[in-house]
């Protein structure tokens, strides 16, 4: 009888235990629905959040590229616009430029032959006068030279031609000995060389060298 | 044993000198063991000097046995070797080995003695020869009497010089310039 009452207890803990349990996983099911939901939630406001990012993308880069070639196209055509108008200034300014040097050149071709002509009266003028006292000077110069210089030069000249002569005849002198000597010493025979200092030996002996 | 005659060793100084420190290495070895005196002379001399030596030994009666006796041999040709006189001769010509023997031999002949010949050669003596010896100097050589030709040849001559040079060129002695 004791146990009976510790059995009841013992079942309600146990029954209260299993419901606490059961309520428990469906609080933690629910709770995972939930999470469920909101994850699908995110996802799919993630998903629309990246289409829209990327539609605007293409949207812009389609601005930017429409954009790029308009300007380029006006660009070419102010190109195109500006490289005729600059060769037309510079066509006009090519042939305004021919005109004046053409002008130019006639102008200063006829002052510089006026110049020449004057200038050329005026040199001749002087050069007449240049020339005639250059040949005075000359006569008296070549007069100088017959009377004082040439008597000296044709001393010296003499001098120098006998100092030559003096040299080339040492020279040859030199060449002739030599040339003798050499010649003198090949045509003796080895035999001959041999008496001859045969010779000079005996002559030494008789004037005493030896002794 | 008066004078040993070497002249068939050699002629000339430079020859003597050689000589003299070859034959001076072989002494040097006399006295060591297995000295062979033929084998050793002939190794610095040649066979042919060799056997000359031979001889000369065996004119001297110097015996091979006893060393001795051959170094005071060789020491006294050493010895002689530098007492020989030297004569410097000045040639116009390069002298063969025959011509230099003939002048040695001359030597020995007329002097009794060998005398050491010291050769110059001057092509410019022409021919003959200049002879210096005891300080004593004499030129034999035809280049004074070929110069004096020359000047006279080429400077217009008078017949009486040219003639006077010719005689004078027939017995024209050699003339001692100096004594040093």
């Amino acid at each position: 009888m004791p146990n009976l009452p510790f059995q009841i207890i013992t079942t309600t803990a146990d029954i209260a235990v299993f419901v606490f349990v059961i309520y428990y996983l469906w609080r933690v099911h629910k709770k995972e629905k939930t999470l469920e939901k909101k994850e699908n939630k995110v996802d799919t406001q993630y998903h629309q959040i990246v289409d829209d990012a990327l539609s605007r993308e293409r949207k812009i880069l389609e601005d930017a590229t429409s954009e790029a070639d308009q300007i380029i196209t006006s660009a070419e055509y102010v190109n195109k616009n500006s490289t005729e108008e600059v060769n037309q200034a510079l066509h006009v300014l090519v042939t305004d430029i021919e005109k004046e040097a053409v002008e130019t050149a006639k102008e200063f071709t006829s002052s510089y032959s006026s110049s020449l002509k004057q200038l050329t009266g005026e040199s001749l003028t002087e050069f007449q006068t240049i020339i005639k006292e250059l040949v005075a000077d000359l006569q008296r110069q070549t007069l100088e030279f017959r009377q004082t210089m040439l008597p000296q030069l044709e001393k010296e000249l003499e001098a120098y031609k006998e100092n030559r002569m003096k040299q080339a005849d040492e020279l040859t002198m030199k060449i002739i000995q030599k040339a003798s000597q050499d010649i003198f010493n090949k045509s003796i025979s080895s035999d001959d060389h041999q008496k001859l200092v045969m010779d000079s030996l005996e002559k030494a002996k008789k004037e005493g060298v030896f002794e | 044993m008066d004078s040993i005659d070497l002249s068939a060793f050699f002629i000339t100084k430079a020859q003597a000198t050689d000589f003299s420190s070859r034959l001076s290495a072989v002494v040097e070895k006399i006295f060591e063991t297995n000295f062979n005196f033929e084998d050793a002379f002939s190794k610095e001399f040649g066979m042919k000097k060799k056997d000359t030596f031979m001889s000369l030994l065996r004119t001297n009666n110097i015996t091979l046995q006893a060393d001795s006796e051959v170094k005071n041999f060789l020491d006294k040709i050493i010895t002689t070797i530098s007492s020989l006189p030297v004569v410097s001769l000045t040639l116009a010509f390069e002298p063969s080995d025959q011509t230099l023997i003939a002048i040695s031999q001359w030597f020995v002949m007329n002097m009794h003695k060998q005398f050491l010949l010291d050769i110059t050669i001057d092509k410019k003596l022409i021919a003959g020869a200049t002879v210096n010896c005891n300080g004593k100097h004499a030129d034999f050589s035809i280049r004074l009497l070929f110069e004096n030709i020359l000047k006279e040849m080429l400077s217009p001559p008078s017949s009486s010089s040219v003639e006077q040079l010719q005689h004078s060129s027939h017995d024209q002695p050699g003339h001692i310039v100096g004594v040093t």
